[in-house]
């Protein structure tokens, strides 16, 4: 173990994080009793560090003697450059005038914030038309009279997209959960009768089957497809459609971080306007693509917002028993039209989710 | 190996991987930016290469880092650390006197204002101290000590290459070889530093 000969050796590997959590609590033990050794120590691991630093400086030296010589590079990469050279410094000088209001933050330490929380955003039904009638009474009358409570009809809601045309459909788990009397409400107000086919509570996503054996979406097949994205999504522009209120809501944002609450690697966090009754409203990209469905918020912030990655979804597909056939939409119909276009074509296959409890 | 790099993740992924291509594409399309501004406040091209220099190694280091997420476009927070950069190169180069710097048309009252480009920049000064240090103990520390340790450390050569080049019997040769230099290195620099 560490003693005064050995202890670049052991400073090394700590430093570069190749001790077990035994050995490093070993070692820790071990310096806080002497005072001589951990005076060694913390001085190799300045070293260490001084030249981590340097070699990181000379890589960065390296890499910027390159490429100030001529451009020798791949084709590919003069494309780019010539291609885009100017939309990228349009891009950045704007960044740049744009410096006033930009702030940084660390994510892993604003998501560890205990104060924010995940709030769930299927809406309940009643209390919103409830409101939505006191706050009417009070600009009538500036007066907030007791409201008569009426029998809820429904309790809760969210809203699903559908996944093929003969009525399967996303939503969230959280949704449906705890209910076998699931209504979906097309479009054109039609409701029709629901059953759960499968379902993940991890991964807050569930599938649907509208039960009347000859129901379609529509004319034409799913015009969207689901989109299995891993990286470079961060400040994509993505639009959603919902029903927060019982008519369809657009909003407009985009993607602030790759990883969704605490760091899950299967969401994303987005930066969009999100009310309850919008849980399981697709996540779509301009061309449009699915990237998700959102699932949450952040509780202290108005637009920090939560989805489920497609991939989840269509991971969730590929574990369903095999007699239930969805293939998961492939092509997109939709990707050269404008978004009043787009919205008009994908409304037919966003519906609002109903449920007793 | 990345392909393209047509977003800032992937810029910032290529970056963090030692591709030279991305801070390529970094060089050629903030640099000219950063490098007028630098011409406005009176730098000449040597000094503005060695503030896009340094700023790019806050970032390259930053883009090791797992923890780092970047909420803003690469420019933005490039340009920020090489404004900063400049400013304290400024100040202890061409003045002697505590030059009042103007932040007031920046991102003020960071969320916390831990996290932002300011600590990445004093952090990445008191480096650059150190390394100054060490390059002289380097110096000090003679011939076969320098070179494997600067092929080990710096130039990331794996043990079995240094061990042939400098005809160590064997890896475990050369490994004691490389942790006694690094302990007389240590002493050399403390040295140094006192």
């Amino acid at each position: 173990m560490l003693n005064k000969y050995n202890i670049e050796e052991w400073a090394e590997r700590y430093y570069n994080r190749q001790l077990t959590r035994e050995e490093r609590a070993e070692i820790d033990a071990i310096l806080e009793a002497d005072a001589v050794l951990r005076k060694e120590w913390n001085e190799a691991m300045e070293v260490l560090s001084a030249l981590a630093h340097a070699s990181d400086a000379e890589h960065i030296r390296q890499a910027l003697q390159s490429a100030r010589q001529p451009q020798r590079a791949s084709g590919r990469l003069v494309a780019f450059i010539r291609h885009n050279w100017k939309t990228s410094a349009i891009a950045a000088s704007f960044a740049l005038a744009a410096i006033s209001t930009v702030q940084y933050m660390n994510s892993s330490k604003e998501m560890g914030n205990s104060k924010s929380k995940f709030t769930q955003l299927s809406r309940e039904v009643e209390n919103i038309k409830n409101s939505q009638n006191s706050l009417i009474k009070t600009i009538e009358d500036k007066t907030l009279t007791p409201r008569s409570p009426e029998p809820p009809q429904y309790d809760l809601g969210g809203t699903g997209f559908a996944l093929t045309n003969d009525g399967y459909i996303a939503t969230n788990y959280h949704v449906v959960t705890g209910t076998s009397d699931i209504s979906v409400i097309t479009q054109d107000n039609h409701t029709y009768n629901a059953v759960m086919v499968g379902y993940d509570a991890v991964l807050d996503l569930a599938i649907l089957k509208i039960t009347d054996k000859d129901f379609k979406f529509g004319k034409s097949p799913v015009p969207y497809n689901l989109k299995y994205q891993d990286n470079q999504v961060l400040g994509l522009k993505v639009f959603s459609i919902g029903y927060p209120q019982d008519n369809l809501v657009y909003n407009e944002g985009y993607i602030s971080c790759e990883r969704g609450y605490q760091g899950d690697s299967l969401s994303y966090q987005l930066e969009i306007v999100a009310n309850p009754g919008q849980s399981g409203s697709p996540v779509i990209d301009k061309q449009g693509n699915v990237l998700g469905l959102i699932n949450g918020k952040k509780s202290n912030t108005s637009g920090t917002t939560y989805a489920v990655r497609s991939k989840a979804l269509l991971d969730l597909i590929g574990r369903l028993p095999d007699h239930i056939r969805i293939t998961p939409p492939r092509s997109n119909a939709i990707a050269r039209l404008e978004r009043t276009e787009q919205v008009s074509q994908l409304k037919n296959y966003i519906v609002t989710i109903k449920t007793v409890k | 190996m990345k392909e393209e790099f047509y977003n800032d993740v992937a810029l910032l992924d290529g970056l963090s991987e030692g591709d030279h291509r991305a801070s390529k594409v970094i060089y050629t399309v903030y640099y000219p930016i950063i490098s007028k501004w630098i011409f406005s406040k009176g730098g000449d091209a040597e000094s503005a290469q060695d503030v896009f220099q340094d700023g790019l190694i806050v970032l390259y280091q930053k883009s090791k880092d797992p923890e780092f997420c970047l909420t803003c476009k690469i420019g933005t927070y490039l340009f920020a650390v090489c404004k900063r950069l400049w400013f304290k190169k400024f100040q202890q180069k061409h003045y002697q006197y505590e030059l009042p710097v103007d932040f007031s048309d920046e991102a003020q009252p960071v969320t916390g204002g831990l996290q932002d480009e300011q600590q990445d920049v004093a952090y990445f000064l008191e480096h650059e101290h150190n390394y100054e240090v060490l390059q002289q103990a380097m110096k000090e520390l003679g011939e076969p000590c320098a070179q494997v340790l600067k092929a080990f450390y710096i130039e990331k050569k794996s043990m079995q290459d240094i061990a042939a080049l400098h005809q160590y019997a064997n890896i475990e040769t050369a490994k004691v070889q490389k942790y006694k230099c690094l302990g007389r290195l240590k002493k050399i620099y403390f040295k140094l530093k006192q």
